[in-house]
């Protein structure tokens, strides 16, 4: 017997390839119902009909004639399993086909691994399903077949001397409190009774990978209702040494001696977007890049983002001494250098993340105003 | 431990969501449509989908309409995370049949809301 299949799937009439955009098989367990001929739906499927055990026993699915095989849950499991294998072989994508939801159905289909679930009409829906999965299909076939190359957009700016880092962390903040615990034992006292209660005050800030945490500063109010701001604090503050308990922060590992601008939560929240998300990758620092604006009346966040992610896609070692000396060399002469270009290195890979979020933010600036 | 695809252009932007979410979800990132379909293919379903709309290959929209239409993956919510911020752009992802829409910059805080929320009311099963 010749079947239905045959006629259709293996030498299709010229018309059928004129007015269908698809062309699909549709397998049915019972072969009379297979042995109806083909027919056309509205949206443009055209749909032929083959019994199951031919089927199976061909084990051959033409891919350049069939641009689908549908099957439905009349089939056992076992089949449906056979039949996707002979469809995988030939690239031609498996439909389990419902006329109303069915969460057995879709275990099958689940099960067996078919392509795709459709429920309803092979309607301009199915159309637009078909030819996406015969997309991904080649995609996935000529990913296959070519060498596997590293993704460069997955390579993250290094975080690799994370243990140094720790380590000189630690060994530079013991230091600095030998170094003042002087000037600590004078200071602390007074400061402790000047401000009548606690000498910290804490605020919420974002550091490395967004972990939250409780940045200290010496407290420049006494408790209560006196608003009068101590006279220790605005030593402290000659000195340089209010932000000093954040070596606190540092021993415990919430931020680093060198690193980026220390921003509160609410602030933290506009910079979760493209490109600059990249900031959040390094830990927050008592210095930075940003702490050499070149002038502190212009100072903007623009400015310190831009100065966040350059030190983040840097991040190393030999550039937190830099930034340490040259900050320490600025408090002691009192000036307030803007790094040079001696001593500071040039990322080329900074400036083109940079210029492509400038302008890609002009773009969208651009397509929205 | 509840599976999320993130499917995102933006490297950092993947690196932060894999980063925010991680510790109480298993993530997966993919950079565009076409790589996040190819995936789901291979027999992986996740139990979320957070995705941008601007990317190369197969952009928000399609990747969107094409996972309503299907029966393997219409139940599964969506969330469109888009530097786009106009009502038309999020009317359309809606009517694509997002389950919840958000621009960027977003409140980490509420995007672990809007992650949260199916799995907590079961509206989606």
């Amino acid at each position: 017997m010749e079947s239905t299949m045959h006629r259709a799937a293996i030498s299709p009439s010229e018309n059928l390839k004129t007015y269908s955009p698809i062309q699909v098989l549709q397998i049915h367990k019972a072969s009379i119902i297979a042995d109806q001929v083909s027919d056309y739906r509205p949206d443009g499927v055209c749909v032929c009909h083959a019994p199951l055990a031919q089927t199976l026993k061909m084990a051959w699915i033409d891919s350049s004639q069939i641009d689908a095989v549908i099957v439905d849950t009349e089939c056992a499991i076992a089949d449906i399993v056979s039949i996707r294998e002979i469809a995988d072989r030939n690239g031609v994508p498996l439909v389990l086909h419902t006329f109303k939801f069915d969460w057995k159905a879709k275990e099958i289909a689940f099960e067996t691994g078919v392509d795709e679930y459709h429920i309803g009409y092979l309607d301009k829906q199915f159309i637009k399903r078909i030819k996406l999965i015969k997309r991904v299909k080649s995609f996935l076939n000529a990913k296959s077949g070519e060498q596997q190359l590293p993704l460069l957009l997955d390579q993250n700016p290094s975080d690799k001397s994370w243990l140094m880092k720790r380590s000189f962390d630690i060994t530079i903040s013991i230091f600095i409190i030998i170094l003042l615990l002087p000037i600590l034992l004078i200071v602390l006292p007074i400061l402790k009774l000047e401000t009548k209660g606690s000498i910290l005050s804490s605020f919420k800030i974002v550091g490395k990978n967004y972990k939250i945490f409780e940045l200290y500063k010496f407290k420049y109010l006494p408790s209560g209702s006196d608003k009068k701001i101590t006279g220790i604090w605005q030593f402290l503050r000659k000195l340089h040494l209010v932000g000093l308990p954040q070596i606190i922060n540092v021993l415990k590992g919430d931020m680093s001696l060198v690193g980026n601008y220390p921003i509160l939560e609410q602030e933290a929240e506009k910079f979760t977007k493209d490109g600059i998300a990249w900031r959040f990758l390094a830990p927050v620092g008592i210095v930075g890049l940003w702490r050499f604006n070149p002038a502190e009346e212009n100072k903007t966040d623009t400015w310190n983002t831009q100065q966040d992610i350059e030190y983040t896609k840097a991040n190393t070692m030999w550039l937190d001494i830099r930034i340490l000396f040259y900050h320490f060399r600025n408090l002691v002469v009192g000036g307030r250098d803007r790094k040079e270009n001696e001593w500071m290195p040039h990322h080329p890979s900074m400036e083109d993340s940079m210029s492509n979020y400038i302008s890609k933010e002009q773009a969208f600036n651009v397509a929205t105003n | 431990m509840k599976k999320i695809l993130v499917v995102e252009d933006d490297p950092s932007m993947r690196w932060l969501l894999k980063n925010l979410l991680r510790s109480r979800y298993e993530i997966v990132t993919k950079n565009n449509g076409l790589e996040a379909f190819s995936w789901l293919s291979i027999q992986n379903i996740p139990d979320l989908i957070i995705s941008d709309i601007k990317m190369p290959v197969m952009d928000g929209f399609e990747f969107l309409e094409n996972l309503s239409i299907s029966g393997l993956y219409k139940n599964i919510p969506v969330i469109m995370l888009t530097g786009i911020d106009e009502p038309a752009t999020r009317k359309r992802c809606y009517d694509l049949g997002a389950y919840s829409y958000l621009s960027k910059p977003f409140k980490p805080s509420e995007l672990l809301a809007k992650i949260a929320f199916p799995f907590v009311s079961k509206m989606f099963l």
